[in-house]
Parts: C-alpha cells; sequence; structure tokens
C-alpha cells in the first residue's frame, strides 16, 4: 500500500464532493422550473454519499482501515411541489395554482459551500500525500 | 554491518507507519459528508503483547495483519451533525500535518544515517 | 624471512603467517572456519552485502513491475543499504590489498 491507495481515497471524496456541487448548482439553476423533463416541475436531486473501500488494497494488511467515499445515488426529492397562487400563469392548473420545485436556495448554497470546503480539504490531503512521496525519493542522497 | 542497521529498520517501521496513517486520516477527509460515518486513526503498539489490546483499550479493533497497528475509532460522539457524521475537518487536518511532518523528520534521518554510515564504509573518504 | 615465500603462494587469508602491519594485524595461525565465516569476518561481510544487493534488485524489479506492496521508501532503503554494504566490503579488501602490497615491500 504506497501512497497510491492514499491519493485514491482523497480522489474518490474529491470526486464525491465534486458531484455534489454539480448537483446543488443544478437545483439553485432550476429553483423557478415548472416544466422539466418528462412533465411537471422540476425535482430537487440529492447525493447519497457512502464510505467505500478502494480498489486493489482487499488483500492488503489494512484494507479494512481504506475507507474511501462514493456516490451510491442521485436520488430525486420525494416531496411535494410548492404551490403558488398564480392564475395567469401559463402553467396554472384549474384551481389557479402553479407548481413549482420544493428547492430553498438558502440550502442549495449551504450544501455548495461545504462541498467546497471538503473539496479544498481533499486537495489538502493529496498534496499531503505527494510532499510525504517525495521525501521519500530523498532517502540516501 | 547488519547492527548498524538497525535504527535504519526502526525508522523505516516508523516510516511505513505515518503512510498508512495518511490513508486512514485522508479517508476522514474523503467521507466528511458521509452520513453515520466516524473518524477513525491508526495507533502505533509500541510495545506489548497484542492480544491484551483490546482488553485494556475500549474502542480498539485489532488489525487483521501485523500486531503493530491497530485502528481506533472515534467514539467519542462529540460535535455531531444531524445525519450522525462526526468528522472534524480541523482537527484532521491538524493530524494530517503533525503526521506529515513525523514522515519527513523520519526521513531525513533516516538519510543523515545513511550518509554517516556511508562515509565510515568508506573509511573516510 | 621465510615467511614471505609462502604469503607469495597463496593470499588466502586462512594461512598468513608473522607479518604484521599498522593498519592490519594479521595474527601467526591459521584461522579456524568460525573467524572467517563468523561475524566481522570478511567471508560474513562479503555474504551480507551479497544479500543485501540481492534484496534491492528484488525491491527494484517489484517496484517497477507496480507492486503495490513496495513503497517507495522500501525500495529506496533497500537500494542505499546494499551501496553501503558493497561499498564497505571493497573498502575492506583494499585494506587487505593495501597490507598485502605492503607486506611484498618489506626489506628482507
Amino acid at each position: 500500500m504506497d501512497f497510491f491507495t492514499a491519493m485514491e481515497v482523497s480522489a474518490s471524496g474529491l470526486s464525491a464532493q465534486r458531484t455534489r456541487m454539480n448537483v446543488a448548482a443544478s437545483n439553485l439553476a432550476n429553483a423557478q422550473t415548472t416544466q422539466a423533463e418528462g412533465g411537471g416541475p422540476y425535482k430537487r436531486k440529492d447525493v447519497v454519499l457512502a464510505a467505500t473501500g478502494v480498489a486493489g488494497t482487499e488483500n492488503t494488511p489494512y484494507a479494512q482501515a481504506v475507507r474511501g467515499v462514493e456516490v451510491t445515488q442521485i436520488s430525486q426529492d420525494s416531496k411535494p411541489p410548492r404551490l403558488e397562487y398564480d392564475p395567469g400563469h401559463p402553467q396554472a392548473n384549474a384551481q389557479g395554482y402553479v407548481a413549482y420545485p420544493n428547492i430553498n436556495p438558502v440550502e442549495e448554497m449551504v450544501d455548495m459551500i461545504t462541498a467546497s470546503r471538503a473539496y479544498e480539504a481533499g486537495i489538502t490531503s493529496m498534496s499531503t500525500a505527494v510532499n510525504m512521496a517525495e521525501r521519500a525519493l530523498g532517502i540516501g542522497k | 554491518m547488519t547492527a548498524n542497521f538497525s535504527t535504519i529498520d526502526h525508522l523505516q517501521a516508523a516510516l511505513t507507519y505515518h503512510r498508512e496513517r495518511h490513508t486512514v486520516l485522508a479517508g476522514n477527509i474523503a467521507n466528511l459528508d458521509t452520513p453515520g460515518y466516524r473518524s477513525a486513526d491508526l495507533v502505533r503498539q509500541v510495545q506489548g503483547d497484542p492480544s491484551s489490546l483490546a482488553v485494556s483499550e475500549p474502542g480498539h479493533i485489532a488489525s487483521a495483519a501485523g500486531p503493530d497497528f491497530v485502528t481506533s475509532l472515534d467514539d467519542s460522539g462529540k460535535l455531531q451533525s444531524p445525519d450522525g457524521n462526526a468528522v472534524s475537518l480541523e482537527r484532521e487536518l491538524a493530524k494530517i500535518d503533525a503526521n506529515r511532518t513525523r514522515y519527513a523528520t523520519s526521513a531525513e534521518l533516516v538519510s543523515r544515517r545513511f550518509a554517516l554510515l556511508r562515509y565510515a564504509a568508506g573509511d573516510g573518504t | 624471512m621465510s615467511a614471505i615465500a609462502p604469503i607469495g603462494q597463496n593470499l588466502g587469508l586462512p594461512s598468513v603467517e608473522g607479518m604484521q602491519s599498522p593498519e592490519l594485524r594479521i595474527q601467526n595461525k591459521q584461522l579456524e572456519p568460525h573467524e572467517t565465516q563468523g561475524p566481522g569476518s570478511f567471508g560474513h561481510i562479503l555474504t551480507e552485502a551479497r544479500g543485501l544487493e540481492n534484496q534491492a534488485s528484488t525491491a527494484q524489479d517489484r517496484f517497477a513491475a507496480g507492486d503495490p506492496g513496495m513503497g517507495i521508501h522500501e525500495v529506496m532503503i533497500a537500494t542505499e543499504k546494499a551501496n553501503i554494504a558493497v561499498r564497505y566490503a571493497a573498502t575492506l579488501k583494499n585494506k587487505v590489498l593495501e597490507a598485502y602490497r605492503e607486506l611484498m615491500q618489506t626489506q628482507v
């Protein structure tokens, strides 16, 4: 288990956080989308994360301690849409209500910020592994 | 000659430990937002009987392979977020940096020891 | 001195008679097996250097093949150990040769 494994772990984190950022950005961009693909308002998406092993480390001594992360699912929010009374709107229903996605922009911003923070931490972690490997190369010089 | 390498062997063990520990700490950063995840760390057993470790240190899980390193899970339950995640970013980053410093120091000490032995092996040339 | 002729015939360490040099004392006796094979003897040092050299080669091969179990610091340390051991053996060999040459130059 050389630094390759540590870097794989860090890379998995960067990838997962980037997905979170993309999903939050998508939710923010579509907060007012009343007509999404497949009909109806845009449904808020959520990222489901789970700890995972790293490929190739199964038989190494410390395999159980190696934990990366993966996105197991990008789920769609099942909450009912937010109804706004607007009879003049082209998408208004018989009662004059328009269905909007149940998205809170503040929530999405917070998700983006935490994902961004975790991403930066992942960069630090990856850089540290590179730095340590370079120190090892200097042995015996 | 072999006797002169014993310090280097100890330092090599330290280098291995710090590298493996970094892998575990990197996992904590990767799982910063994973629901239900608890921070892990790699603890080095300096001396003593590996079988006694499970008894004397609650919360430690003996590693499958060597008795030297033990994975410890953070059982403190402090500062948990609503989804059960209990990773403190600042603490983990601090540990990663301290660990990196020890790795670098061990590598430097190995280099210097080799330089000394090289000098001795060349009889002062 | 009659001792020089036997030295000229056989440079092997086990049987050298009666000569001394400041750098390397060669005692007037047949060396016992444990003295040529035991720790500290030249034979042992050569064997050790060879062993470490093999280990370094193996480590380098494994590293080149991308074996995940062979880390950077492992291969660097193995390599440097072998270098030092071989260097040490070469130094000792030079000392022995130097002592022999000095012996040969001694006026009878």
